[in-house]
């Protein structure tokens, strides 16, 4: 059999003995039940009633947090508010605006009494003091203020249960509390803020006991709802410190809620606020100025001396250097390219003339030497008037020029020359690289001829020449003599006579009085002629030197024995 | 730990902070000394296997000129109502502040202490009938002398006892 033919087997009353069995509910309490769960309406106000125990039931065992619940509710809350802000702003306005006005009221008494502290110390000693320091340290005088006014240090921390004065937490700073005796403390201090609204008849819930002053101590209470904080502070706190109690104690409350209204003496279950209260113990200290110690102190006064001290020498070293290098730079002959310092040591690249000055030589001067400089040299060529002149006066000097100088390229030479010297001269100075010309017409005109021819026929003669036995070598003093000589020769040889005469020089060996006189004669004689062998070859023509031996038995000889004197003599042409 | 508030009440100079001294520092001065406010101590006590700290709240002794704030009994899980055994008029004053302080208290457990009773009886102006009739009112009634000790530490050991129980 089918259920369908079994269900139609059975009558009405059967069915519904049938449904009573197996639900255990008679046919009006299904019909009721049926019509409960088709009606929203009436199932939603059937299970209203219901439906708060049921969350609280839930919460009471933990089965559901409030933390997993306040999601939803911050959703509904949203939505709601979204929805229909005025009707939200409606339901909150008998309680935001006495807070707002509170808050706001808070706000201006905070104002007015750090007003009031700043009036309190205008006129001080103590601020004319901070005036002062605000000029000489740069800082505003707003901060200097804040600075000295603002130093306080929490000391300690109640957290006290209004309704029986029972300490329900205390919190110390790391000196530890000030009171012997915080339970009693806290029990006292309610007993006062009781006493002070009692006596003066105030409204507790619109006057409060918020500040104690105790000597350097003020204690500011901030109330809650069920606890208040109280906070031991040395010093003198800030303002925005009562917005920390404040916070403190709200988060107590929104956190302990249930435990502050169910209060029963059990103390215990308000350690875990102490995170709450930590917050509240700050403090703000004045800078301590620290010791500075002697060792230190004398090591960095040792350390900047030192420094002072490389400093000074530095700069000194440097400005030395620079005066030596701007001497330097002056010197004819030197061209500096390049300043380094290597090791230590100031180096110097520079072109240098080999007719300059070297400049070791007046590095001294300015505090240097090989130990502290160094020249790099490379040669070069000046063409600087100090060294053109220099370098003539070099060529120059087998010449007897009197004086000589230089202007734009032309060298003015003075002295007694003959053509045949100023073309010498010129010969030599022409090739030189800062030499245009060479001027010397107008002093060659000038000279008398026979003073000239003179002073030299004069000056040959005064020359001799001492031989030791049986040699016959010039000495170097001899040589410079001889050179002279030559000089003097040539000067008379290289005057223009008008072939009217022609100039002879007589080389008179004057002879030994030692042993045999006549052997002594052809000594003599062959030392004249080979003297006249060296001035033949320093270009002196063989035909005017005439050898001759000049002896003499007696001491009378105005010139030394073995020596070679020098006579002039102006013969004519067809005599020579 | 468990704190517990106890308030003292009753009429001027009927031993209130004598009881409490005795009690805290096992003292006792015949020196008079009018509380002014209120005075707090503390005491900690064993009931059981609990430790209970009691805050003795000794409030100055009520009188024509002088009313008792009920703030001060605000939060108290107990009290005592002291009457002085010499002085009949300190039964009454004992008497209406207890019932302020059981509307304050929310019905906390209190003892009445008869007090000085250290003193000859011939002085004793409570009799022994008064007494018996309190006690059949249901009140808790124990006799005290702060100045020799007696029934001091019974009474706080009783309220203690009370409190926690309650």
């Amino acid at each position: 059999m089918s259920d369908k033919d079994f269900i139609n087997v059975l009558n009405k009353a059967q069915l519904s003995e049938l449904r009573r069995i197996i639900t255990g509910l008679d046919e009006e309490d299904l019909s009721r039940l049926n019509n409960l769960i088709k009606d929203p309406d009436a199932f939603s106000d059937h299970i209203i009633e219901f439906l708060p125990l049921s969350i609280k039931k839930l919460i009471s065992s933990h089965q559901v947090t409030l933390d997993e619940i306040t999601p939803f509710i911050e959703q509904a809350i949203q939505a709601s508010i979204k929805a229909n802000p005025q009707k939200f702003a409606n339901i909150l306005y008998p309680v935001m605006v006495p807070a707002i006005r509170k808050a706001v009221a808070e706000d201006i008494k905070r104002m007015l009494d750090s007003v009031s502290s700043s009036v309190d110390n205008s006129f001080s000693v103590k601020r004319i003091g901070w005036r002062l320091q605000s000029i000489f340290s740069g800082k505003s005088y707003g901060e200097i203020v804040l600075s000295h006014a603002f130093i306080y240090r929490v000391r300690e921390v109640f957290l006290i249960h209004t309704e029986t004065g029972l300490l329900l937490l205390d919190i110390t700073d790391e000196r530890g509390g000030l009171s012997n005796n915080a339970d009693m403390v806290s029990s006292m201090l309610t007993a006062i803020k009781d006493f002070a609204q009692d006596s003066l008849n105030v409204d507790r819930s619109k006057s409060d006991l918020n500040t104690i002053q105790m000597g350097e101590y003020t204690i500011w209470i901030e109330p809650g709802p069920y606890a208040i904080v109280a906070a031991i502070i040395e010093g003198r706190p800030p303002e925005e410190l009562k917005v920390i109690l404040k916070e403190a104690i709200e988060a107590v409350h929104v956190n302990f809620d249930h435990e502050l209204k169910t209060f029963d003496g059990d103390t215990d279950t308000f350690k875990k606020s102490e995170r709450f209260l930590q917050s509240c113990i700050k403090q703000q200290e004045k800078e301590q100025k620290k010791k500075k110690p002697i060792a230190s102190t004398l090591l960095l006064l040792i350390l900047l001396s030192a420094l002072g001290y490389w400093i000074y020498t530095s700069v000194d070293s440097n400005i030395r250097f620079n005066h030596f290098v701007k001497y330097a730079e002056n010197q004819p002959g030197i061209v500096i390219n390049k300043l380094e310092k290597q090791n230590g040591k100031h180096v110097v690249y520079a072109l240098k003339d080999p007719l300059s000055e070297n400049p070791y030589n007046y590095s001294g001067q300015f505090g240097f030497d090989s130990s502290n400089l160094q020249f790099k040299f490379k040669s070069y060529l000046s063409l600087e008037k100090e060294i053109i002149l220099k370098r003539s006066s070099i060529l120059l000097q087998a010449f007897n020029n009197e004086s000589i100088h230089l202007s734009n390229g032309i060298i003015y030479l003075k002295g007694n020359f003959r053509q045949t010297e100023a073309d010498s001269m010129k010969a030599l100075l022409m090739h030189l690289p800062g030499i245009d010309s060479i001027n010397f017409d107008s002093i060659v005109k000038n000279q008398p001829f026979r003073a000239v021819i003179n002073k030299s026929v004069f000056n040959i003669e005064k020359y001799y020449f001492v031989f030791k036995y049986n040699t016959f070598k010039l000495d170097s003093s001899q040589k410079i003599k001889f050179t002279k000589l030559i000089k003097n020769i040539k000067n008379v040889y290289d005057f223009n006579f008008k072939n009217d005469s022609i100039p002879v020089i007589v080389v008179i060996a004057h002879t030994s009085r030692a042993g045999n006189a006549e052997g002594n004669k052809i000594v003599a004689f062959n030392r004249a002629k080979q003297f006249i062998d060296l001035m033949v070859a320093a270009g002196i023509p063989m035909e005017t030197l005439v050898p001759t031996v000049s002896y003499k038995e007696e001491e009378k000889d105005a010139y030394p024995l073995r020596s070679v004197s020098f006579k002039v003599k102006f013969v004519k042409p067809e005599e020579l | 730990m468990i704190k517990k508030k106890i308030c003292m009440l009753g009429a001027f100079a009927v031993g209130k902070t004598s009881l409490v001294q005795r009690f805290v520092n096992s003292i006792f001065s015949e020196k008079y000394q009018t509380t002014i406010g209120v005075k707090i101590d503390q005491k900690l006590v064993q009931t059981g296997d609990t430790e209970v700290n009691l805050m003795l709240w000794d409030i100055h002794g009520e009188d024509n000129y002088q009313k008792v704030k009920p703030s001060y009994i605000m939060g108290a899980s107990g009290y005592f109502v002291v009457v002085d055994v010499t002085r009949e008029e300190t039964l009454g004053v004992g008497l209406n502040l207890q019932k302020m302080a059981n509307e304050m208290s929310k019905g906390a457990p209190f003892i009445v202490l008869i007090n000085k009773t250290d003193l000859p009886q011939s002085e004793w102006y409570i009799s022994e009938t008064s007494i018996n009739e309190l006690k059949d009112k249901g009140l808790e009634i124990i006799l005290t002398s702060a100045k020799e000790g007696t029934g001091v530490e019974e009474a706080f050991s009783r309220l203690t006892e009370l409190m926690i129980n309650k």
